[in-house]
């Protein structure tokens, strides 16, 4: 049988080389890629203190004393920070909504959560620091008997959110849901609960803070928002008006910048998945900086992640759909009660798939925050959206087979032709092809629907399927593209790269607008003296930043067209500037007559042509519906004793508009199906829901897939140009991955066995469970 | 972490010289020792380094084989007569940790693998494991990978590794050097249940240095298996695993059998009445069933991990019956046979 | 200094041949392998993940295995050879797993990059994969939170075909 595998086993082609591989990929593969935490002392000019956490052990109370006599005498100790010495920070008033929004660190005794940072070691070794922190004692004062973890003894705590996630309505009412619910031949009524899980990106959260004598502060950290980690510093630690001021309002509204204090370096994330932006340790390094007067590291442990990053929070939904003897949606109602912490204003947006996946008259959301003693939840890949696919995708399922319809046909007929919530017209939608597409793939019509009814070599094989859909939205991004006398350009834009590929894209949009060759194209990135370049959330950096390069690029065009055909020494002189085409670095009328773009640069009075461009004023809003769209098709085994469960085949198909580089979007699609798979089968973190203290705070129990958990996986990328939505015909692929994959294994679960798991994470236990009780 | 001190030993008698010293600890590959001192949980005052020790090699040994205490994981699953003589332990290990783990850690080290237990690992919790007399947080806490049979009111603990799962079928036995001279302990003998007393682990004394494990001269090679159930298809600890060896008679009918659980208990579980039960029966659920009932019996759950109970039976008749149809569970293929 | 039990905790002076150069160190007893590498010697390639032995972030090759670094004391590998990604390659000449990841597309964010290729080059010399199924399970110890596995796999496998035809 193994050398029978051995055929299948050769690698699958690399993609052709055609394809631009990542810019950053030769530092990559050579250790040369430089992350925060890499930072040494070199660097920093010889000097960089080493910051090390200790943390609560405790989720509410006081602070009695820390007693930080023993460590202050160790080999190396510079300073212990706490809240008894630690600078006074201003509030912040600006981009909250995560926990550093409501709760500044080291500022009283006061205990919110357990694994709070209680104080800093400072030491000139990690080493040093390490075993200091070890040597700190914290006295506390009882905890509080009414402290709670847990959606299930919320006590009182839950109440109606009006928004949830970045403003999405937390209540939602079309039409009359609860009558047509009520009076609908088919009726589903189902509850599904999901557990707390942590990003672990695979590197820790990291900063470095340096504070020059100028009372400058210049802060180096992995983050999703270069500029909106500049503006929490700037009011955290009282800088003038213009480091206070949200800089996308002077740049992206005022479209003018000034210097400013404060300077945010985010050259490259090592993971961050929603997890790295407006973290705690941001504000700890620049408080320990500023009392030692010299640059400090601080690496959280990956123990500390799970209480000072954030995670995908508990949430409970039940679900109801009623539908017609044709199997026609008539009522879509969402309950969910959702975790949230009592710092930090994040709900997750649960609703957000649910209002637009199908085509129904009545659709009622409600949605209900519960405030725990927990550190603050916050964003996720597929925020919101996976986790209402996972209900709204396995209520699917349950409706379909109430119906006797497949459950790919009752998709079908339930298919949004326009945008349900708001009745717009989509810009583009191909999910029928994405549908198609999968189901060919996978083999859908050849499975036997009939539950608990196909084997495989003795395991039990079941098939699922899933709609994901992801929103598309864009935010304004200001771009600076410089193209030089030596004919090679400079992008400026400070956005971030956190592993999906941005700078490549960026650079090719711009290398393809301006016709150049990619290698003639620089991209600045990362760093907030950079002009704006928006947040990397949402899968909307392609079109945010992306959309801000475009134009600016074809500022610069149009100007280095105009001037060439005016200038006598060129061979294009007289020609129509609008007949030229820019290609490979040359441009090209349509006589045939051609001249390099370098050799056109060198003779440029000016020595360059330098535009800034500002896109997305509007913040996206377009008269159409716009989204992302896939089908997500899975294969189980189950073995029929153990219920050891296996995804056989994961095969996703995705619409997502213009894809700028097939190679890094499928590894992106690929690996939020990963994602989804870790979701549904693995991931969980553990709560003590006596003490609110998180227990399995590291890669051994925290379980995260293995490369032997990923067996066949395919993405298959749909054809589709959203020009109608966006100049550049961008969606944004970074979440929709994983937006259908738990259904669709729940779903496939429910075809292998008959039974129906409605509690993420999947594992076996719940399996044998939901068995022996049927 | 605090420092320590460190001493590289020259041979065996320095090292258990030097073992009888307070609070210090051998340092063997050190996979689980420096993860545990990471955390606070083990605070020595000085390592006594053993991997200079001439104890690497795996040699014949009384018709059977000798496993250096320092052989290392892996050379030991890629022996070649390992792998033909006692492929059941081989399977094992490689079920085990990752590669990179099974090329440090060692044979002796593997069977000192202290509990996962979060409460354990945590040096803010109560724990009789690591601070007796604190108390154990496990109980009515996260408690999904903890014991179901072994367990006393005072530690739930589990043995996590899965090698002594294998050894303590293949009945091997633990050579060990000590203050007063050399020993050998038998593997079912080797791990302790807590009782009232769930900080020792085994039944070393203070000082002893494991240097060889013996495997005996039994060929179990035909109609063996290590079948593990874990949450993730690798690189975890097992929820429930199991061991069996069985000697078949020419007509089918079961000369011998040996079954031990893994992940389930404080020690690699055997209940030689359960195996009794099988010998002279042949292969059929009904022995395979009455063989897991017995031995489980006794088991009780502590809410999370309630679900074991169950697991276990069905694993263990599987594993029967993968030992029996000679068709063993591979480590790769990840579905179960 | 000697500590109560009467064993020094001294820096020990030690060798170590770190990517083909011969280094003379002196070294806490506690100095793990990892610390040793990214906070003395600065070749921060090699990545903390999780610092329990539980990511493969920091793997290297010790006298040509794969091992984590982060659960190996410098004071005990006195005299050992270590590879580490700064070891691997050239600009010129990229080890073939190096070049296959490039290729393959094999990673994402990077950061477990350094770890996964010393990881490879180590499970090619062991020689125990064969198959894709094999390759996966033998680098299970290596987590990839971006979910590059399978493109991963086919970086190895291409890597593996290649010295197979050679």
């Amino acid at each position: 049988m193994a050398n029978a595998n051995n055929i299948s086993d050769l690698a699958s082609a690399a993609p052709p080389a055609s394809i631009p591989r990542r810019i950053e990929g030769r530092d990559k593969v050579r250790g040369r890629a430089r992350y925060a935490g890499d930072i040494t002392s070199q660097e920093m000019g010889g000097v960089l203190d080493v910051a090390v956490a200790v943390t609560s052990t405790q989720a509410s109370g006081q602070v009695l004393a820390i007693d930080d006599a023993a460590a202050l005498k160790m080999p190396g100790v510079r300073l212990v920070v706490s809240h008894e010495n630690a600078p006074r920070l201003h509030k912040i008033m600006s981009l909250t909504g995560a926990e550093i929004g409501d709760l500044l660190p080291l500022q009283d005794a006061k205990i919110h959560y357990a694994g709070q940072c209680l104080a800093l070691v400072v030491a000139d070794t990690l080493e040093h620091a390490r075993a200091a922190a070890a040597a700190v004692e914290v006295r506390y004062s009882a905890p509080d008997p009414q402290a709670a973890f847990t959606l299930a003894e919320d006590g009182g705590r839950t109440k109606d959110v009006a928004k949830v996630g970045g403003g999405d309505p937390g209540q939602v009412k079309i039409g009359e849901a609860r009558p047509a619910y009520e009076k609908a031949d088919f009726q589903v009524d189902m509850t599904f609960l999901t557990a707390p899980h942590h990003h672990n990106a695979m590197e820790p959260g990291a900063v470095v803070a340096a504070w020059d004598e100028d009372g400058g502060l210049t802060v180096q950290l992995p983050t999703q928002f270069s500029y909106g980690e500049a503006v929490i510093l700037g009011e955290a630690f009282g800088f003038g008006l213009k480091d206070r001021l949200p800089r996308l309002i002077s740049q992206v509204l005022g479209g003018f910048d000034f210097n400013h204090k404060v300077r945010v370096i985010a050259t490259l994330a090592g993971g961050s998945f929603g997890g790295k932006t407006s973290n705690v340790h941001l504000l700890l390094a620049p408080l320990a900086a500023k009392l030692t007067g010299r640059p400090v590291k601080l690496v959280l442990t990956r123990a500390q992640t799970f209480s000072l990053m954030p995670y995908r929070g508990e949430t409970q939904q039940r679900i109801r759909l009623g539908a017609d003897q044709n199997g026609q949606l008539q009522a879509i109602i969402q309950d969910a009660v959702l975790a949230k912490g009592t710092a930090g204003q994040f709900v997750e947006p649960t609703s957000e798939a649910t209002v637009k996946a199908y085509s129904s008259p009545n659709i009622l959301v409600h949605q209900q925050a519960a405030a725990l003693d927990l550190n603050a939840p916050g964003w996720m890949r597929g925020p919101g959206a996976c986790l209402g696919q996972f209900a709204l995708e396995s209520a699917m399922d349950m409706l379909a087979e109430k119906t006797g319809l497949d459950p790919l046909d009752l998709r079908l007929r339930n298919h949004a032709d326009v945008e349900p919530d708001t009745g717009k017209e989509w810009s583009s939608k191909s999910l029928i092809q994405c549908y198609q597409a999968g189901a060919a793939r996978i083999g859908w019509a050849d499975r036997d629907p009939r539950v608990a009814s196909m084997r495989e070599g003795g395991r039990l094989i079941g098939y699922g399927m899933a709609t994901a859909i992801y929103p598309v939205k864009q935010m304004p991004a200001v771009a600076c593209v410089i193209l030089g006398a030596d004919g090679q350009a400079v992008v400026q834009t400070a956005t971030q790269e956190i592993g999906q590929g941005m700078i490549t894209a960026l650079t090719q949009i711009a290398a393809e607008t301006l016709g150049l060759e990619l290698a003639a194209v620089r991209l600045e990135w990362g760093d907030s003296a950079l002009p704006y370049g928006g947040m990397t959330v949402g899968s909307m950096t392609t079109l945010s930043a992306g959309a801000a390069i475009q134009e600016a690029a074809q500022q610069v065009r149009q100007t280095l067209l105009k001037w060439v055909v005016q200038d006598p020494a060129s061979p294009l002189h007289g020609q129509p500037a609008d007949g030229l085409r820019v290609a490979q670095g040359r441009l090209v009328a349509p006589n045939g007559a051609s001249e390099a773009v370098a050799a056109a640069m060198a003779r440029h009075p000016d020595g360059s042509i330098n535009e800034e461009a500002i896109t997305g004023r509007t913040f996206g809003h377009s008269p159409y519906g716009r989204s992302a769209f896939g089908a997500q098709f899975v294969k189980v085994s189950v073995d029929p004793d153990t219920l050891h469960i296996q995804v056989e085949r994961l095969v996703g198909a995705y619409a997502g508009g213009r894809v700028i580089n097939p190679v890094l979007v499928r590894s992106q699609l690929l690996g939020a199906m990963v994602w989804g798979l870790g979701q549904a089968l693995l991931e969980e973190s553990s709560l003590d829901p006596r003490t609110g203290r998180w227990m399995n705070t590291n890669l051994a129990e925290a379980l995260v897939p293995t490369n032997a958990d990923i067996a066949n996986i395919e993405a298959i990328i749909i054809d589709e140009d959203d020009t109608r939505g966006h100049p550049l015909g961008v969606k944004g692929l970074g979440e929709i991955g994983i937006v259908g994959t738990s259904a669709a294994i729940a779903n496939a679960i429910y075809h292998a066995t008959g039974q129906r798991l409605t509690s993420l994470p999947m594992r076996l236990d719940k399996l044998l469970a939901a068995r022996l009780n049927a | 972490m605090n420092n320590f001190g460190y001493l590289r030993a020259g041979d065996v008698a320095e090292a258990v010289r030097a073992g009888q010293a307070p609070a210090v600890r051998f340092l063997a590959g050190g996979t689980n020792l420096l993860d545990l001192i990471k955390y606070e949980v083990e605070q020595p005052a000085a390592l006594i380094d053993i991997n200079r020790l001439p104890l690497r090699t795996i040699e014949a040994h009384e018709g059977g084989l000798r496993l250096g205490a320092l052989a290392t994981n892996a050379e030991t699953a890629y022996h070649p007569e390992i792998a033909q003589r006692y492929p059941l332990l081989s399977s094992t290990i490689l079920a085990g940790a990752s590669a990179q783990l099974r090329n440090a850690a060692t044979n002796g080290g593997n069977l000192l693998q202290r509990t996962r237990c979060l409460y354990f690992y945590d040096p803010a919790s109560p724990c009789n494991k690591r601070a007796p007399g604190s108390g154990c947080g496990a109980l009515g806490g996260v408690n999904r990978g903890l014991a179901i049979l072994g367990a006393s009111s005072q530690c739930i603990a589990t043995y996590p590794g899965d090698m002594a799962v294998a050894l303590a079928a293949l009945e091997a036995r633990v050579q060990v050097s000590g203050p007063a001279g050399a020993r050998t302990i038998a593997l079912a003998d080797f791990h302790r249940l807590p009782g009232d007393e769930p900080s020792r682990d085994n039944t070393l004394t203070p000082g002893e240095l494991i240097t060889a494990i013996n495997l005996p001269d039994e060929d179990f090679s035909q109609h063996y298996t290590y079948l593990k159930i874990r949450d993730r298809l690798s690189y975890a600890f097992a929820l429930v695993s199991v061991a069996v060896v069985l000697r078949l008679a020419a007509d089918g009918i079961i000369a011998e059998a040996r079954i031990a659980l893994g992940g389930v208990a404080p020690k690699p579980w055997r209940v030689p009445a359960a195996e009794a039960l099988l010998v002279g029966q042949r292969p059929s659920a009904e022995a395979f069933g009455a063989a897991a009932s017995r031995l489980l019996a006794g088991a009780v759950g502590q809410g999370e991990n309630d679900f074991k109970i169950e697991l276990a039976h069905r694993a263990i008749v599987r594993a029967c019956w993968q030992a029996a149809a000679g068709t063993p569970q591979s480590q790769t293929d990840k579905h179960i046979r | 200094m000697d500590n109560a039990t009467g064993f020094s905790n001294a820096a020990l002076p030690i060798t170590l041949t770190i990517n083909g150069a011969e280094q003379r160190l002196a070294v806490e007893p506690r100095t793990t392998l990892l610390d040793l590498l990214r906070e003395t010697l600065h070749l921060t390639g090699t990545k903390k993940g999780c610092d329990h032995g539980q990511c493969g972030a920091c793997t290297v090759l010790v006298d040509g295995q794969r091992r984590v670094s982060c659960l190996a004391l410098a004071c005990a590998h006195d005299g050992a050879s270590i590879t580490t990604i700064e070891g691997l390659g050239t600009d010129d000449e990229l080890h073939p797993v190096q070049q296959a990841f490039l290729d393959y597309d094999a990673y994402q964010c990077g950061y477990c990059t350094p770890g996964q290729i010393c990881s490879a080059v180590g499970l090619l010399q062991e020689g125990h994969a064969r198959t894709r199924n094999e390759i996966r399970e033998l680098m299970s110890g290596n987590l990839c939170r971006c979910g590059a596995y399978a493109n991963i796999s086919d970086a190895i496998l291409s890597v593996l075909s290649q010295q197979e035809t050679v």
